[in-house]
């Protein structure tokens, strides 16, 4: 199972990296493998929110911390795999073995905690039906989705709008302009309206000192700005509030991970 | 009548009207007491500072010219109407819980901590108080951390994997305080270099006579065969970075226990200098505090799940 989910952590893997993975595990896992990373999905024991309950009650986590943690983990097969500490021991389960286990309640739990992390929350995904990690066509496109963080520069509190930028050399360079909806935004405007300092207009610049994790769905070229890039579909996703603006990797980090 | 509160939080930070001293402020204030020296706790600007001896040098390093005085953990000082003591918070080399005490009322402000050793920095020491001031940077029930051991573990296995393919190995860490702990940590397993920011700390702490492996810092030079290069990520921004030659990137902090934040780093190693769930719980739970105050990350439900656990529990922020 292990081995199952590091050849799926980074997405769909590679033939070749597929291969590697059969031949270090039996002929019964690399079949079962195969068949899950061509779409045959094993019947699902319950919806990713069942098991997220079951979880629950099994470590007796409140629902009030489950709705606090799924702010942070959006993602229940994860979150179901976080909740429980990491597994006193190393585990050994197969692939197989574990997709035996998805038959009931008492089975799931029985195993799920002895997995480490990673593995559970594969695992998770596999008994909640939402496993769609297919093997890669080759050659594969360019991957641009993902999640940068970036440093809130500017505030347009009739938006809301704000405006982040990354790190490049000793300066910041625009990264993109978005509408404002987190739950945290009127708190946002309060801290944004007591830190002025400076207006243009109706924007308020802000010290570069606020965090925030912007997703997107894609980078594009454009000569016109000063980062060289638009983001697709920016949005913001969280407020960074323990990561210092100094943390923040810069621009270029963000152009690297897109080649 | 309840006594006035010892501690109150105010826009500068915290503040404590019977000593007239401000902790970790964050605007300008006469007298700040300094748990710690990361740029979120020590600030410029103040008219004199108190922190233990041990976090003074790395201070001054950042901060330039200031009044400040070293104190020694556990010593007792009369400030106004109040008496101050410095515990360790095991968070970073020199980290400080500050107790204050007026007619027996205890309270204390944790400013960063971490309850499980490390190879570095003083242990955590819990201070039994009436009111405890925690932080949660990491208060959800999703943090769980690994004994130091094993993560140390896990980035030897990394490091040597690409020094077997002749490739460097970039590991991404705060400047003072989790790049000294990885290369304590990883203390003999092969040649350590650092970005010169990071190698200028390093020097303030190995003069103080914290334990740390001969680095080598680069400036314009490759690191050698198999080499482990301890970098900020700002660095990785800066033409430095072109120097480094073929190289892997990892990431060590307690974030990386999300998916979500592992995407985009070549490697992510869950390693903390907070305190996980268990240590926050356990942490509250040594003090004997009646009341809790949360400061930091996730103040709202860490105070909430104190509340239901039949504590007085309040989020500051
Ligand atoms: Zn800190
Ligand atoms: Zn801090």
């Amino acid at each position: 199972m292990m081995r199952f989910a590091a050849l799926v952590a980074q997405g769909a893997p590679q033939p070749q990296a597929f291969a590697a993975y059969q031949a270090k595990v039996g002929a019964d896992e690399g079949a079962a493998a195969l068949r899950l990373l061509c779409g045959q999905r094993p019947k699902r024991l319950a919806p990713p929110v069942t098991l997220l309950d079951w979880v629950a009650t099994a470590t007796n986590t409140p629902a009030f911390l489950i709705e606090a943690c799924l702010k942070t983990c959006p993602d229940k097969a994860e979150l179901a795999a976080l909740l429980f500490p990491p597994p006193p021991k190393a585990s050994t389960t197969t692939l197989t073995e574990a997709l035996a286990s998805l038959t009931s309640a008492a089975a799931y739990l029985a195993l799920v905690h002895t997995l480490p992390p990673e593995a559970r929350t594969i695992f998770n995904r596999l008994a909640g039906g939402t496993f769609r990690t297919q093997l890669a066509p080759a050659p594969t496109g360019p991957q641009t989705a993902g999640r940068c963080l970036a440093i809130l520069t500017f505030v347009d509190p009739s938006g809301p709008e704000a405006t982040f930028a990354l790190p490049h050399g000793n300066t910041l360079v625009p990264l993109t302009r978005l509408r404002l909806t987190l739950p945290q935004t009127p708190a946002l405007l309060a801290w944004a309206r007591a830190h002025v300092a400076d207006r243009f207009g109706p924007l308020r610049q802000v010290p570069p000192t606020q965090v925030f994790e912007l997703a997107f769905d894609g980078i594009t070229p454009n000569a016109r700005r000063k980062s060289g890039i638009d983001l697709v579909g920016g949005r913001v996703t969280s407020w960074a509030q323990d990561v210092q603006a100094c943390d923040v990797p810069p621009l270029s980090a963000l152009l690297a991970q897109q080649t | 009548m309840t006594p006035a509160p010892l501690v109150i939080h105010t826009p500068k930070g915290l503040f404590c009207p019977d000593g007239d001293f401000h902790i970790d402020p964050m605007g300008r204030v006469p007298r700040a007491l300094i748990t710690h020296g990361h740029s979120d706790h020590a600030a410029r600007g103040m008219g004199t500072y108190l922190c233990t001896h041990q976090a003074l040098p790395v201070i001054r390093h950042r901060l330039g010219k200031m009044v400040a005085e070293g104190i020694a953990y556990g010593e007792a000082r009369q400030i106004g109407g109040v008496r101050v003591s410095f515990h360790p918070a095991g968070h970073v080399p020199g980290s400080a819980q500050i107790r204050i005490e007026r007619a027996g009322e205890v309270w204390v402000a944790s400013g960063d901590y971490k309850t499980a050793p490390d190879a570095l920095c003083e242990p955590f020491e819990p201070v039994r108080c009436h009111t405890f001031l925690t932080e949660t940077t990491f208060g959800l029930p999703i943090f769980h951390w690994q004994p130091e051991v094993v993560v140390m573990r896990q980035i030897a296995a990394w490091w040597q994997a690409n020094a077997a393919r002749g490739v460097a190995s970039v590991l991404l860490a705060y400047s003072f305080g989790k790049a000294q702990r990885l290369m304590a940590g990883l203390a003999g397993l092969g040649p350590i270099c650092t970005h010169p920011v990071v190698e200028a700390v390093t020097e303030v702490l190995r003069r103080q006579g914290y334990t740390l492996p001969p680095t080598t810092a680069l400036s314009g030079t490759p690191p050698p065969q198999g080499a482990l290069v301890i970098a900020t990520p700002n660095a990785m921004a800066s033409d430095w970075a072109l120097t480094l030659g073929p190289h892997q990137v990892a990431a060590a902090s307690g974030w990386m226990a999300l998916a979500a934040r592992r995407k985009g780093v070549g490697a992510a190693f869950v390693l903390s200098d907070h305190a996980d769930w268990a240590g926050l719980t356990a942490a509250v739970a040594a003090t004997q505090a009646e009341r809790v105050y949360t400061l930091h990350g996730f103040t709202h439900p860490f105070a909430a799940w104190l509340r239901a656990q039949g504590l007085s529990a309040q989020a500051l922020s």
